[in-house]
């Protein structure tokens, strides 16, 4: 194994740790999904028949990455929970400078499908070293060698004296710089780490964190069947951390369907490297001319953040109608953030408020809203006065993510709800184009569908259709 | 009196699943897809070959082209007298072709539904004799006091008539029905690898570039992973094996509504029972199979 930088001996260690690993998780899997979403989706968008097949092909692996990612975020938020660690759903407003991730040298920015952002996305999820390119073709790794190799006596490049500033920056500031120097090496520590203080105070002193916080899946779930019994179904397995060998399990799990660097041989091709690897060099032997993606401008963002490093790399939306569905965007998606924060949370919960939780999150809000949202924004023009799409801007506001006393959370949830379907309702592109415009029939789809969703929150569910 | 009929047969469903929106043309993220030179996803599903909307695929070359073929027929049909509790055989509807028109299996990811129990709506069932004449019509209401009441406005109770009771893993009653040796994973996967063998053959024998578009993106599809995480799972299986037993059991709805055609005097006064069960999709074929009865009464023995 190559040496690692930084050796993570306390919780507090591991805790920075964690924390830098879900706003990494977070942060590439907005990145990938609204690459995704840019792509364009019918011949009627000057695609042949082969080449839309081709380019569905390309968006179906981009998305089955983006769900590993949220499932990596996951799993990094169970690890948090699992030893006294609180939910993480923090990150700065796109885009970023290369320096706000230090060493790990990740450029944050949301760019649409091209070889540019695919080279980026495979250097995201590289080994570290880079590997030649015989590396996606090779044989990977026996999995019974994987953990030996990842619990193996480990060398570092750094005193563990900083391990807990090189993290995250210090609680506040980002100086000095994340000293990892990769995902990878960030993730190896993170194990490495978990040995460490589990010798040094044990087990049970270190996983001390409320099992019932954390969202797992499979056959035993308390979070209702169907879907969650059997994540394996959508290339995806969240896992319940309640000891170092959970905790192992899951960081295992992550490089696996990541870097690579520790994966089977067969299923080395299906790694994110590989993915994109592959998906690269498939672009490569394209005919000139063969352009995947909408014309999507970077960065498209209704206004400018303060928390943003790159502001001249901002396009602020100004065409009124498509910033009013931008704006309907990222209320939905800070919905989404909110209701997931508290469900992370160690609130005292009923199951059935947590399963409540779970049916508004995990398919409406993020199958029906988020992406037939940005799918639309990435139709629509961004500016009144020169040419380019818009597209998802996943942004935040600076005080999102504060959440209201326990005893008003739920009728706080209703609200929100209420405004997105008063929203849905009234969009201004209604008068601007005719009732059988795609892009409109979709939003009355949606509009049907948010107003179902908030009738049903203020039901608690009665209404919906029987579940098993 | 009664007239039973007993049908079964494939029927055709060319939709997104998840997590793809319901909403979604041609599917991208979950399994099922409008392949290049297919059209778009109409969401219905086709219980006859000749309904406009319905696109067969071939499935291998030659002999090999094997795969479901869109039809549901009347397999059993009986009178029943219910004074001298009598049955009869009624070979006059043997073969009889059955049609749910312009149906949808619906669940909107969560929000009308959960957990894959999908409703049908619309429901209105008709029936034909195997020379093309139509027998009988009939519709069902969601609400008889509302008859345009939208799915979308239905109460739980509205939504659980149209819906199966449960849906059964590994089912032998599926897997008989569709010609599997058995039910277990082994045969679930071994089918849709010999599957995926057929079409790398058929692939060899095509020219047009489209169609080995969709032929490479159907073989891929095919490529059933032989692990998993198997952490938290088990022993998982991929959903499009694991689809090939799956029975959804429990249809049953008492069809209320305006009969539009009846040549055979059945009693419009009282409901027509339904009950059937779906299972065995195949996602490769877009096709499931579909085994039911249809309950006609009569007011006087007809």
């Amino acid at each position: 194994m190559t040496p690692l930088t930084i050796e993570l001996t306390t919780r507090e260690d591991l805790i920075n740790t964690l924390h830098l690993a879900a706003e990494l998780e977070h942060n590439l899997m907005c990145q990938y999904l609204f690459a995704s979403y840019s792509m364009k989706r019918s011949t009627s968008e000057g695609l042949s028949e082969v080449q839309l097949e081709k380019t569905r092909g390309w968006g179906a692996l981009m998305t089955m990455v983006a769900r590993q990612e949220m499932e990596h975020m996951g799993l990094v938020l169970n690890l948090l929970s699992a030893i006294g660690g609180t939910p993480y759903f923090q990150r700065p407003n796109f885009p970023q400078r290369r320096e706000r991730y230090g060493k790990l040298g990740i450029k944050s920015e949301l760019t649409r499908f091209d070889k540019e952002t695919i080279k980026r996305f495979q250097g995201f999820e590289a080994p570290h070293p880079e590997p030649g390119p015989e590396f996606c073709a090779t044989r990977g790794v026996a999995r019974e060698d994987i953990r030996t190799l990842l619990l193996a006596p480990q060398v570092f490049t750094q005193r563990p004296v900083q391990a807990a500033t090189a993290a995250t920056g210090g609680a506040q500031k980002r100086t000095p710089e994340i000293e990892f120097t990769s995902v990878q090496d960030l993730y190896v520590s993170l194990a490495a780490g978990f040995v460490t203080v589990v010798e040094r105070i044990g087990e049970k002193n270190l996983f001390t964190g409320d099992v019932k916080a954390q969202i797992w899946g499979g056959p035993g779930t308390p979070y209702g069947e169907g879907s969650m019994d059997d994540l394996s179904q959508y290339g995806l397995d969240l896992i319940q951390i309640v000891d170092l060998k959970s905790a192992i399990d899951a960081i295992v799990e992550i490089v696996e369907q990541g870097e690579g660097v520790l994966a089977p041989p067969d299923y080395i091709e299906h790694t994110h490297y590989c993915i994109y690897t592959n998906m690269l060099n498939d672009m490569l032997d394209e005919k000139p001319g063969f352009d995947a993606a909408r014309p999507v401008v970077r960065n498209p963002l209704t206004r400018m953040h303060p928390d943003i490093t790159a502001p001249r790399e901002v396009n602020i939306i100004t065409r009124p109608e498509t910033r009013e569905i931008a704006s309907l965007f990222n209320l939905t998606y800070e919905t989404m953030l909110l209701m997931m924060l508290f469900l992370y949370g160690s609130t005292p919960k009923t199951k059935q408020q947590r399963v409540e939780l779970l049916n508004a999150i995990f398919f409406p809000l993020m199958t029906m809203f988020i992406r037939p949202l940005s799918e639309i924004l990435t139709q629509l023009p961004a500016f009144k006065d020169k040419k380019g799409n818009a597209g998802p801007g996943f942004e935040l506001s600076q005080d999102m993510l504060v959440l209201p006393q326990p005893a008003n959370i739920w009728s706080e949830f209703q609200r929100y709800f209420d405004i997105l379907a008063w929203q849905f309702d009234n969009l201004w592109i209604y008068e601007l184009r005719p009732a059988d415009d795609p892009i409109v029939k979709r939003l009355h789809y949606m509009a049907e569908n948010m107003r179902r969703l908030a009738d049903d929150w203020r039901a608690h569910w009665k209404n919906v259709g029987r579940g098993e | 009196m009664w007239l039973y009929l007993s049908f079964e047969g494939y029927f055709q469903m060319r939709m997104a699943t998840d997590p793809d929106p319901t909403d979604e043309p041609r599917g991208v993220s979950g399994y099922t897809f409008a392949l290049a030179g297919e059209p778009d996803f109409d969401n219905l599903i086709h219980l006859q070959p000749d309904e406009e909307g319905v696109y067969e695929r071939r499935f291998g070359y030659g002999k090999n082209d094997i795969g479901p073929r869109v039809g549901v027929t009347v397999r059993q049909a009986k009178w029943f007298d219910d004074d001298s509790l009598v049955y009869r055989e009624a070979p006059e509807y043997l073969d009889a072709r059955v049609s749910f028109v312009k149906a949808q299996l619906t669940e909107r990811n969560g929000i009308l539904i959960r957990n894959d129990l999908y409703a049908i709506d619309p429901l209105r069932v008709q029936v034909r004799q195997k020379r093309g004449t139509l027998v009988v019509d009939r519709e069902d209401f969601l609400d008889p006091c509302n008859p345009d009441l939208p799915i979308m406005q239905a109460t739980s109770e509205m939504l659980e008539r149209r819906q199966p009771q449960g849906l059964t893993d590994n089912s032998i009653e599926v897997a008989k029905a569709t010609g599997l040796p058995d039910a277990s994973k082994d045969s679930c996967i071994n089918n849709r690898r010999i599957r995926q063998r057929n079409l790398e053959e058929l692939l060899k024998h095509t020219k047009k570039p489209v169609e080995r578009a969709a032929l490479a993106t159907r073989i891929s599809q095919l490529n059933i992973l032989s692990r998993w995480w198997e952490l938290s799972a088990g022993q998982p299986i991929d959903r499009r094996a694991h689809q090939l037993t799956l029975l959804g059991y429990g249809w049953s709805t008492d069809i209320n509504g305006t009969v539009h055609e009846n040549k055979i005097g059945a009693d419009e006064n009282t409901n027509w029972p339904l009950s059937f069960w779906m299972g065995g999709f195949d996602g490769d074929a877009l096709c499931c199979y579909i085994s039911g009865y249809l309950s006609i009464p009569f007011a006087s023995k007809a």
